[in-house]
């Protein structure tokens, strides 16, 4: 597959060092381009019209279309042929360059230069290897005096990193010819140490971002400072966690993401784990972006929203980005007009639930659960029924402020209404959903299926819940969820069965994560070794059961065979002839 | 189910406060359900125990000790008592409340208890101003040397009746009666810390520690016994005591506040299949 003068685009240079049968986008190899709404909007902030960029490795085309409708004068640089062609053809307006970094003309500089990918696939596997230091040493010379550098550096203690099947020293895939890691002591292995290697190059970083869920596609980008305020924090760690929950759903991992990043971002210690930081790095003279939260759903959530977290007066204001049309799917819809307005209060209801459900704190459990039944029922029609966001919001989406309850994403509703006690059921549900299949240690351990659980929970909350609406609530749940997730009715189906089925034994149904089968599978052991006692001590007592009616028998045979029950049969024998006689008579 | 469950009518209680109507013989219960007031793991010493069988106990603090000691299927849904307190709320008509009901200490058939009991009776006489109701454990009470000492005494003797064994001569009405005994005193009294002192306590009664321990021959003593239960509780001790604050610890080690719902405890117990919703063609 050799390109010759006749196949290669017109606006597609061959430099040197180009792979001619590889590709930097191979989904199935988990090989992606830097993507993502959250990029595209931080890079909105440094577009110079009329200015030069230099997009350096593999992007999505969204990110430099961005730049070339600015418009600016775009140059891209990948190794791989088919992805250069591939954009060539796609973008006739934008230069792409072929090749290894290493080729890069020196004398070439711009005003902007984007490498949202990293440094690790400029190289190629022809030529020299280059250490990190010899990338950023050539990436940061095509900056110009003026110029930015929007640079991305996945962080190898990252969350993304701990949760992968294999660590990065043993990866095998076609992409790992070297994986050198953080055995390249060039290196930077901390936001510090990215900022004072990029001083080093005459580049100053205003204040660097974390990003999560994945390096190749953050969703959450957060200023590395402002997290030190406990609002935006704990705020930024329910995005996060619905981020990993979006992002690596049925995705092989070793332990839930979710719970690893609420521990790091608790603990301050987003720099430590966030995936990847993110460093728009200015030459003298160049404007330095203004610091926000973005956050920005992942591609593969149906009806994506972005939006601004900022500073305003009082706290933090959220502001939508691009589109606010409200869509609609299957009764669900999505109106990304309602997050304007003040970041809302309050912890996530379903971490004070399971925070009390560890705590055996089972008064405080039914308080809130109480309150929360009751917040549900404020919400009911006349007709009882529940809808909106009421019926839409389940634990993992409310935040509880002193005794209310706010959706802390109002953007999601629905259109479907149902009974209360389907509503609270089907609420409650997911709830225990996630606790036994998160393997959250619980004040119920006995419990064989999350049906239970819910009669259970709903009866600290003052509902007693009969059969048919523990059925009702699953399908309620299944109807909602598949049409958040644009499934069909087939995928709904199989949804369903798998929600109707969960029991101690079940893993989590939206993550592929194995640390919890493990727990799961000990779950399935313990009960199994339950079972089977219990046969033993039912057929041992079985045993002596038999033993004493055996001893009743015979001591009935005694009696009945006595002289003094034979004498009784027979004095009572005439009398028992005259009673039937007399009935008899009677009856006639 | 063990046959500890039926203790006291235990299983009657409960079987009436989860609406379960009228029924032969009490339900068979999935699991141990603490019978007793207890320092160990909820569990009688040397009840036989099947592996991962859940355990329903009193008290959060039984709850922590018992997963310490191993055991995994532990749940807190309170005392029997406190139901029993759920379905039969105090008359507010009730007479006034007089004199102590004192609970000599006893152990169960097996074991004998040593001590003088002319002794113990000189200290009740010193302490208590009003009529004293001795309530003596069914197997002293059916010892007539013991009996009448009391008696002589001028104490009113009572019994609450058998607690029952292998599911046979239970009295299902034993806590009932114990709790109108209760209800007709002002104060609760005995030479330990027991069940009884905390249900007076739970029943509105002010109450008193003090006397002869009367130790057991034999006394198991992996929970630290009586020296432990003084160190632990101090707050009970004493011929007067501050009744806020012991009826505070009765309301621990009761799990007055871990009151479960009907439907809940149905779920718990695995009983759902005997009961039928009202309307539902009772």
């Amino acid at each position: 597959m050799s390109p010759s003068t006749t196949t290669v685009p017109q606006n597609l240079r061959l430099i040197g060092g180009e792979m001619l049968v590889w590709t930097d986008d191979e989904p199935a190899a988990d090989r992606r381009p830097a993507s993502g709404p959250a990029l595209q909007e931080v890079l909105r902030d440094l577009v110079r019209p009329g200015g030069r960029a230099l997009v350096a490795g593999p992007h999505e085309q969204a990110l430099i279309g961005l730049l070339a409708d600015a418009p600016m004068q775009v140059t891209c640089l990948v190794r791989a042929y088919p992805d250069a062609e591939a954009l060539a053809r796609r973008l006739p307006g934008v230069t792409v360059l072929c090749g290894s970094v290493a080729k890069l003309d020196p004398s070439d500089t711009y005003d902007l230069v984007v490498a949202c990918d990293g440094l690790d696939r400029l190289p190629s596997v022809e030529g020299a290897a280059l250490s990190w230091a010899e990338t950023a040493d050539l990436v940061a010379a095509a900056v110009r005096p003026g110029g930015t550098l929007l640079l991305a550096q996945e962080n190898l203690l990252g969350v993304h990193r701990l949760v992968r099947m294999s660590p990065w020293y043993g990866e095998r895939t076609d992409a790992d010819w070297t994986p050198l890691g953080d055995y390249d002591a060039t290196r930077p292995a901390s936001p510090g140490e990215l900022v004072s290697s990029l001083a080093g190059r005459g580049l100053t970083v205003a204040e660097p971002m974390a990003g999560f869920p994945t390096a190749h596609e953050p969703s959450v980008l957060a200023p590395l400072d402002r997290l030190a305020d406990p609002h935006l924090a704990g705020f930024v760690r329910i995005a996060v966690s619905a981020a990993y929950g979006a992002q690596l759903a049925g995705r092989p991992v070793l332990s839930d993401p979710r719970a690893l990043a609420g521990s790091a971002l608790r603990a301050g210690s987003a720099a430590e784990f966030a995936p990847v930081w993110l460093v728009a790095a200015t030459r003298a003279g160049a404007l330095i972006p203004r610091q926000r939260v973005v956050v920005a759903d992942a591609a593969t959530v149906p009806h994506p929203v972005r939006y601004e977290v900022v500073r305003a007066e009082h706290g933090w204001s959220r502001h939508v980005l691009g589109d606010t049309a409200l869509r609609s799917r299957d009764g669900v819809y999505r109106d990304p007009a309602a997050l304007a307005g003040p970041l809302p209060r309050g912890r996530l209801l379903e971490e004070q639930l399971i925070e009390l459900c560890l705590r055996r704190d089972l008064p405080e459990l039914a308080r809130v659960l109480t309150r929360y039944a009751a917040w549900l029922a404020e919400g009911a029609g006349e007709d009882g029924t529940v809808g909106g966001v009421s019926l839409w919001a389940s634990p993992g989406d409310l935040l509880l402020d002193g005794d209310g309850f706010t959706p802390w994403d109002p953007t999601w509703s629905t259109t479907v209404r149902a009974p209360l006690d389907v509503a609270l059921a089907r609420s409650l549900r997911t709830f225990a959903v996630r606790l036994i299949t998160g393997g959250y240690s619980h004040p119920w351990p006995m419990l064989v299926d999350a049906d239970s659980l819910v009669v259970i929970l709903a009866g600290m909350a003052g509902h007693t819940l009969e059969r048919p609406v523990l059925a009702a609530a699953v399908d309620l749940e299944a109807r909602l969820r598949a049409a958040a997730h644009g499934l069909d009715e087939a995928g709904r189906e199989r949804l369903r069965d798998r929600l109707a089925a969960v029991t101690p034994g079940t893993p989590p149904l939206d993550l592929d994560s194995h640390r919890e089968l493990h727990a799961a599978n000990d779950r399935l052991r313990e009960e199994l070794a339950h079972a089977v006692s219990r046969v033993a001590w039912a057929e041992e007592l079985l045993e002596s059961r038999e033993k004493a009616l055996r001893h009743a028998e015979d001591k009935l045979d005694i009696l009945s065979g006595s002289f003094s029950f034979r004498l009784g049969k027979l004095l009572i024998y005439p009398l028992r002839k005259a009673k039937g006689l007399a009935k008899r008579l009677l009856r006639r | 189910m063990h046959h500890a469950n039926h203790f006291y009518g235990h299983a009657q209680v409960l079987a009436r406060y989860c609406d379960l109507g009228e029924l032969d013989a009490p339900p068979r219960m999935l699991g141990y359900l603490q019978h007793g007031w207890n320092i160990g793991d909820g569990l009688a010493p040397g009840t036989p125990y099947v592996e991962g069988a859940p355990i329903f106990v009193w008290s959060e603090q039984t709850r922590r000790r018992a997963w310490s000691l191993g055991r995994r299927n532990v749940t807190v849904v309170g005392a029997p008592w406190i139901y029993l307190l759920a379905l039969e709320p105090e008359a507010p008509d009730a007479p006034p409340r007089e004199g102590t009901v004192w609970y000599p200490f006893h152990g169960w058939e097996g074991q004998e208890v040593k001590g003088d009991h002319r002794r113990l009776i000189a200290t009740i006489k010193d302490v208590e101003e009003g009529p004293v109701t001795v309530c003596l454990y069914w197997a002293e009470f059916q010892t007539r040397r013991i009996r009448r000492l009391y008696e002589r005494a001028g104490f009113r003797v009572i019994c609450h009746g058998y607690r029952g064994h292998w599911w046979r001569q239970t009295n299902p009405d034993f806590l009932l009666g114990q709790l109108t005994e209760l209800r007709k005193h002002k104060r609760v009294a005995s030479n330990r810390v027991s069940s009884a002192l905390f249900y007076g306590l739970a029943a509105g009664c002010e109450s008193a520690v003090y006397g002869d321990p009367m130790v057991l021959h034999a006394e198991d003593p992996t929970f630290g016994g009586v020296a432990r239960i003084r160190r632990q509780w101090p707050e009970l001790h004493g011929t007067h005591v501050d009744h806020a604050v012991a009826r505070a610890i009765a309301d621990d080690e009761l799990g007055t506040a871990y009151l479960t719902s009907p439907a809940s405890l149905r779920r718990l117990f695995g009983w759902e299949h005997l009961h039928t919703p009202a309307g539902a063609g009772r």
